[in-house]
């Protein structure tokens, strides 16, 4: 679910932008940093809803630029624990499920967490929901799956620096920086087409 | 940077859609061969690449998921208007008009112990307003015409035949 978060941070214009709208050009800088970034602690921030205040702008000896001080709202992907959230299959690991939701992969059903009577079949690398025991019921890759949130774990990946959640920036074995783990033990979670 | 209030709001599927169009249009971005048709201005990219892909990739998951049916601000208000006779909590509502339940277990689902504090009745009557107001057509309509371009091509068939006789 989407949160608004108020945030206040200093921000430098650079003189090219001096010929645009001030609030405009804050945007537009406040856009650069934070646009699908994960806030530690807070979420996915997916982009600047308004400015709510701009201070008048600070000069530095040496820099061009202008420093204006800005508080605004931004839009935050932060579900809660207990939601029900759509996503795809995107890989079935036997420690689990890896659930895609496009602008957000970093999701994980633990084994632990998926219905009784679940199995792993290697063979087709698919995990399979026994309901009773004539009945299997297949989680395939790209299948559309609901699933409840349990708990959401942010990694520190540098203190001091926001970190892009698209794979380009990130070497292989760095860990995510905002991880949300899921369950599928409730009616109504699971492939959609079982509900139907 | 200093986060202020983390949780001053909460947004709706739909409103964060509504958004996030604005700024696709602002910005003359093009995702799909659709928008292309629509505008052929400059793309403006001063928000950054971040942006643009996050605003692509969310705008895309919005459009799938149910709150993409949602066509406009009227019907949604109607929709709240409606949820606010039952003593629903403020996330409930907001996971019912971003998931819009059509089926009972999913209802279920969303509204915890729903059994107890809904009857039957009351659930089906959210239910029946979300069909009443988005019924769904699409999966309806692409069976007729399956139906029917089948019997066009009995009845060309029938008709080929019919002239070969002749």
């Amino acid at each position: 679910m989407y949160i608004l978060s108020e945030i206040e941070d200093l921000i430098r214009v650079p003189p090219s932008s001096f010929n645009v709208p001030i609030k405009l050009s804050v945007t537009d800088e406040l856009h650069q940093k934070y646009s699908n970034r994960v806030v530690g602690g807070l979420g996915l921030v997916v982009a600047v809803w308004d400015v709510l205040q701009l201070d008048d702008g600070l000069i530095r000896p040496g820099d061009g630029g202008v420093f204006v001080g800005t508080r605004f709202r931004c839009i935050v992907w932060k579900p809660f624990a207990g939601e029900i959230l759509g996503g795809w299959v995107l890989e079935c690991l036997p420690l689990g499920i890896k659930v895609r939701m496009g602008f957000f992969d970093e999701i994980f059903i633990k084994k632990e967490y998926l219905f009784e009577g679940c199995e792993y079949k290697e063979a087709e690398k698919a995990w399979v929901w026994k309901p009773d025991a004539d009945t299997e019921l297949y989680i395939d890759v790209n299948e559309k799956i609901r699933f409840r949130v349990e708990e959401e774990v942010f990694n520190d990946v540098k203190a001091t620096e926001l970190k892009a959640t698209d794979g380009n920036t990130q070497s292989g074995n760095e860990k995510p920086s905002y991880v949300i783990i899921g369950s599928c033990q409730v009616e109504g979670t699971g492939c959609v087409s079982w509900w139907e | 940077m200093k986060v202020v209030k983390p949780r001053s709001e909460f947004l709706s599927n739909y409103e964060v859609l509504r958004h996030l169009k604005g700024i696709q249009k602002k910005n003359n971005w093009v995702f799909s061969d659709k928008d292309k048709k629509e505008s052929n201005k400059r793309h403006r990219d001063f928000g950054g690449v971040n942006l643009e892909m996050v605003v692509k990739d969310s705008l895309q998951y919005l459009e799938s998921s149910p709150c993409g049916v949602i066509g406009s601000i009227d019907s949604f208000k109607q929709l709240m208007i409606f949820l606010n006779q039952f003593e629903l909590m403020k996330a409930e509502k907001l996971q019912i008009v971003n998931t819009l339940p059509r089926s009972m277990v999913l209802l279920y689902a969303l509204v915890e112990e729903c059994d107890q504090r809904f009857s039957e009745a009351e659930s089906e009557l959210i239910i029946e307003k979300i069909n009443e107001l988005y019924p769904v057509e699409e999966e309806a309509e692409g069976e007729e015409d399956g139906e029917e371009a089948e019997e066009a091509e009995e009845v060309e068939g029938e008709d080929v035949e019919a002239e070969a006789d002749n």
